[in-house]
């Protein structure tokens, strides 16, 4: 896809940098410090590339985090280490900023949050990534300047790939009409795409097993090891103190014992650093990684969701326009049947004898029945309200298309005198509101004329809605291929890469256990009996 | 009648005559196990290595024997060779309710009075080993008779009598018993210990030393006294650094013990939990192997894998537990032996001490009423006779109890030493041999993991067919081997 590549490198002194062989960018250190000298502390992470060097705090890298994706809801943005929890802070004696693990771990994590965005061949792009590593730059102005500035509020009132022929990754006019409707996290598509219903389901189940069964058993693992580690350290003072009270051979071989007791202490300790940092911080990254995949299917879920509903919407536009154009024609041939009537007997019209001999009157029946036609309409466009309104229901407020259509409605009825029939509730009510409408109403036909325009008004934004959304989706769904093809590679990579440390960790740690205890072995051997 | 029938077997030649002349334990009242008694010596001797299993202790003769086919007046004190396994535990069934376990208890020894030379074994169960014990206990009661393992192991197992773990402790604990008791220069020459050892007839032969061993008692000068009352707490006059420093080496000794049990117990739990968890680690790689299905082969394996490694450590577990902790358990039950007999030396002396004092009174009240009244004198004079013999007694009890006591203290020193030693060993290799498995294991897997394509894994299906069906094949061999560990 080449329109997708040729992303306008922004050409900066950072771009360039990265864009160098092995460049790797390094969280040289963590201090304390703060904006004000009575204010709070917090802790400053060295960001540096070969020779530039900036400072950011963790909050920093979430809003960084949340911009990226933002600007681009297709892409599988990294994870960060997530903020501390309650239960860490509870979990602690100390104040958690205060801790060193769980510091180090962050700038750990951290490190390689860049990193990986860095060599995503589109994130590490960005401009807005590369102000954020850029000296000097105020993460706040990055903030209220263009491309974050210009974001919609929501993702799916802009435009997101090329295909489009539209300024991606800005607010987009046309989608962000009232018109467009957006849709709700239930709506099931009517023709969804296989290949996406696919990796739905399989993410789903696999982002709860990692968090839920992966991530938790190989961390119990690690705490166990650490655990041992203390009881050893333990166990080999208590032999050093047998040793004491032994002499000669006995004396040494239990010494020996005990150092490699020791040694059993100082290497699952290592082991357990180790582990840390190359099974159970991956781990942790993939498990949110797997949340994260999620996400950005639900993303493209919602813009077909919302190209199906956009469709809806115009379809049931088109039937509006042609009701309002049927009404137009009907009430037209009204007017000129009850002009004819006017100029013939209008005098001879009395309230009485319409009260009395409702049934006498052609003219009457005709007035009736484009009521009863009305109120037919009325009800069958309440059945296809309804289905609009389970979903025309939204955050942002937008009013749905379908109210004004009753207000259309009842302003396009057909003027009516006072002096109709009474006999029937239903048709008592309808006079009623009638009247009321008349009284509100000025000019009914120039409101319906006013309503048939809006309403082509209407058709047309959801139009060129549909179009632009048709395209973006395609070209977004393409993309989101492309990068959950991508992403897999990375994970294969990445379990390969953590599980061989794993073995290789384990046998190290095997290795030196069994270089002490054969020494022991060796002194024992000595024992004179 | 019954030492008739014994003795009247061409089989027992060679220690009749012991047997017939003299028996030093019908000698009343004091008990002296110095007391000479005559034996016939083999006129060869042979001094030869058994196979040296790391279960019995193999001794090599003193080079300075002096044994020459002489009567020998004075007990030999110096250790035999002698080597004795415990093994194949057999359950014998009397009743359907009713089994016991019967060991196999192998003797090659060139103890004079035994028979032969050559491995003789026979069976024998629990009680058996109990009634050795005790007839030690009441032969040798200055000398530090070996513990027998518990009848029931309640701090380590609550199994039923015939549960294999146990079984192996009980066996390991006979074994150690035994040990000592043929590292024990008197012991291992004692007549029950040769019965039990080497009968073929045991129910009857033990029955010959239960019935001369009833008339063995420490008669007690205060039962004869009467209204002397002995003061049960009181403490040695005079201690003897000695047996001071024999105390604490034993208290400090005990105190080790009981830490590394404590602390072990508390590891033990934790290797079963951790165990546990790397289980349910391959467990969960397991079902991930199931989504991923690029890579679902190399999960798998390494799932096993870590399975495998979570086995071998169970197995250390069980070994350490079974020979070390055990082997340290004997050991301290061994130290409670010594202190026991610590405190029977400190009584007898105190007993002499009493006596002395008491003596000392007695004569004073003499000299008081030496002119006054001499009715009373006679019985006073008669009181200090009877007194005068029993510190005699007393003091040479004490003496002997006290020479003993050193060599006791060393016999005891050098059982320890041994079994720290195999202890150790033990402890040792199963940490080795755990290491060294795991090893192998870990870097098994390596391969296969590298070899994980980065680009797309592309296999022919017969390919991965093979592999499915090796695949079943070592998971059902897992499955097997799973079920029939005991440990």
């Amino acid at each position: 896809m080449n329109n997708r590549q040729s992303i306008t490198s922004c050409g900066c002194s950072i771009e360039r940098l990265l864009r160098q062989e092995e460049s790797y960018i390094f969280i040289t250190g963590a201090q304390k410090q703060s904006d004000t000298p009575a204010g709070k502390t917090y802790i400053a992470y060295s960001i540096r590339i070969s020779d530039t060097e900036t400072k950011r705090r963790y909050s920093e890298f979430e809003s960084l985090r949340r911009a990226l994706s933002r600007l681009h809801p297709t892409l599988i943005v990294p994870p960060i280490p997530e903020k501390h929890s309650l239960v860490d802070y509870a979990a602690l004696q100390t104040r958690v900023k205060d801790d060193l693990p769980m510091i180090e771990k962050r700038k750990r994590m951290l490190q390689t949050f860049l990193n990986r965005v860095a060599s995503h061949p589109e994130l590490g792009r960005d401009h807005v990534f590369h102000r954020f590593l850029e000296s000097g730059v105020a993460w706040s102005d990055v903030l209220h300047s263009p491309p974050l500035s210009q974001l919609p509020k929501n993702p799916l009132q802009m435009v997101v790939s090329k295909e489009a022929n539209v300024q991606a990754h800005k607010y987009n006019m046309v989608l962000s009409s009232n018109l467009i409707p957006i849709p709700s996290a239930t709506y099931v598509l009517k023709s969804p795409d296989p290949r996406f219903e696919e990796s739905e389901k399989f993410t789903f189940r696999i982002a709860n097993y990692m968090s839920n069964n992966l991530d938790k058993s190989q961390r119990k693992v690690i705490r166990r090891l650490g655990e041992l580690a203390n009881d050893y350290a333990e166990l080999g003072a208590v032999y050093n103190g047998f040793s004491l009270n032994e002499s000669g051979s006995v004396a040494n071989a239990i010494e020996k014992i005990g150092q490699a007791v020791d040694a059993s202490y100082t290497e699952s300790a290592q082991m357990v650093t180790s582990l840390e940092g190359e099974f159970a911080e991956p781990i942790q990254e993939h498990s949110q990684f797997a949340h994260i995949v999620k996400q950005v299917l639900r993303f493209r879920h919602l813009k077909h969701a919302q190209m199906e509903m956009i469709e809806s919407s115009l379809e049931n536009k088109k039937e509006t326009l042609e009701s309002l154009q049927r009404m137009e024609g009907e009430a037209r041939r009204l007017e000129e049947a009850i002009s004819r009537e006017r100029t013939i007997g209008r005098n001879a019209v009395d309230i009485d004898e319409l009260n009395n001999n409702r049934n006498n009157h052609d003219g009457l029946e005709d007035m009736n029945d484009p009521n009863e036609i009305i109120n037919d309409e009325r009800q069958q466009q309440e059945e296809e309200n309804g289905y609009h309104h389970s979903y025309g229901n939204n955050q942002n407020g937008i009013v749905s298309p379908t109210t004004t259509l009753h207000s259309n409605m009842d302003a396009s009825y057909p003027p009516k005198r006072s002096s109709k029939a009474w006999a029937s509730p239903v048709k008592m009510i309808n006079a009623m509101g009638h009247s009321l409408q008349n009284i509100i109403d000025v000019d009914p036909e120039a409101t319906r004329r006013n309503q048939i325009g809006k309403t082509k008004d209407a058709m047309d934004v959801l139009q060129e809605a549909l179009e632009i959304t048709r395209k973006d989706l395609s070209g977004s769904s393409t993309e989101l291929q492309k990068e959950l093809d991508r992403f897999q590679k990375e994970k294969i990579k990445d379990l390969r890469d953590m599980l061989i440390a794993y073995a290789k960790i384990h046998i190290r740690y095997c290795q030196k256990n069994l270089e002490s205890w054969q020494e022991a072995r060796a002194e024992v051997d000595k024992i004179a009996i | 009648m019954l030492n008739e029938n014994i003795f009247d077997d061409p089989d027992w030649a060679s220690s009749t005559n012991g047997f017939s002349t003299y028996d030093h334990r019908t000698s009343v009242p004091s008990f002296d196990p110095f007391q000479t008694y005559e034996v016939v010596i083999f006129t060869f001797k042979q001094s030869y290595t058994t196979t040296n299993n790391n279960n019995a202790t193999t001794f090599e003769e003193p080079t300075s024997s002096s044994m020459t086919t002489n009567k020998v007046i004075t007990p030999d004190s110096k250790i035999k060779s002698m080597t004795i396994r415990v093994e194949d535990p057999q359950k014998q069934s009397t009743t359907v309710v009713q089994g016991f376990i019967s060991y196999l208890v192998t003797t090659e020894t060139n103890v004079e009075t035994f028979n032969s030379s050559r491995p003789r074994s026979v069976r024998r169960r629990y009680q058996d080993f109990i009634w050795l014990h005790d007839a030690l206990e009441l032969e040798f009661p200055i000398c530090i008779v070996p513990p027998l393992p518990e009848k029931h192991r309640l701090g380590y197992i609550n199994g039923e009598r015939f549960n294999p773990e146990f079984l192996e402790r009980r066996r390991w604990g006979l074994q150690w018993f035994l040990n000592r008791v043929a590292k024990h220069p008197l012991l291992q020459k004692a007549q029950c210990t040769r019965i039990f050892l080497e009968s073929d007839d045991f129910k009857n032969d033990k029955r010959a030393i239960q019935l001369s061993n009833k008339t063995i008692e420490k008669p007690s000068f205060f039962d004869t006294l009467g209204d002397v009352l002995m003061n049960a707490f009181a403490a040695i006059k005079k201690p003897d650094q000695r047996f001071i420093d024999m105390q604490d080496y034993v208290d400090k000794l005990e105190d080790n013990i009981l830490t590394i049990e404590k602390l072990y117990s508390r590891i033990s739990q934790r290797q079963t939990g951790l165990i546990h968890d790397y289980t349910n680690f391959a467990w969960s790689i397991r079902e991930i192997s199931s989504m991923e299905s690029s890579i679902a082969m190399p999960l798998r394996q390494f799932a096993e894998i870590t399975e495998s490694y979570g086995k071998y450590m169970k197995e250390m577990n069980s070994t350490e537990e079974l020979l070390f902790m055990n082997d340290l358990h004997e050991l301290l039950a061994y130290c409670h032996a010594v202190k026991d007999t610590l405190q029977k030396r400190d009584e007898s002396q105190i007993d002499f001490e009493e006596l002395s004092t008491y003596l000392q009174r007695a004569i004073e009240e003499r000299d008081k009423i030496v002119h006054n009244s001499p009715s009373k004198l006679v019985e006073i004079e008669q009181k200090i006779k009877e007194l005068e013999d029993e510190v005699t007694r007393t003091s040479d009890i004490t003496t002997k109890f006290s020479e003993q006591m050193s060599e006791e203290f060393e016999t005891f020193q050098d059982a320890k030493t041994i079994e720290l030693k195999q202890g150790l060993t033990a402890y040792a290799d199963s940490h080795i041999s755990f290491y060294d498995k795991s090893i192998k294991l870990w870097e098994s897997i390596l391969p296969v993991l590298e070899n994980i394509q980065l680009d797309d894994n592309v296999k022919s299906e017969e390919e991965e067919e093979e592999e499915e069906e090796e695949q079943e094949v070592e998971e059902q061999q897992h499955y097997y081997d799973n079920n029939n560990t005991y440990f």
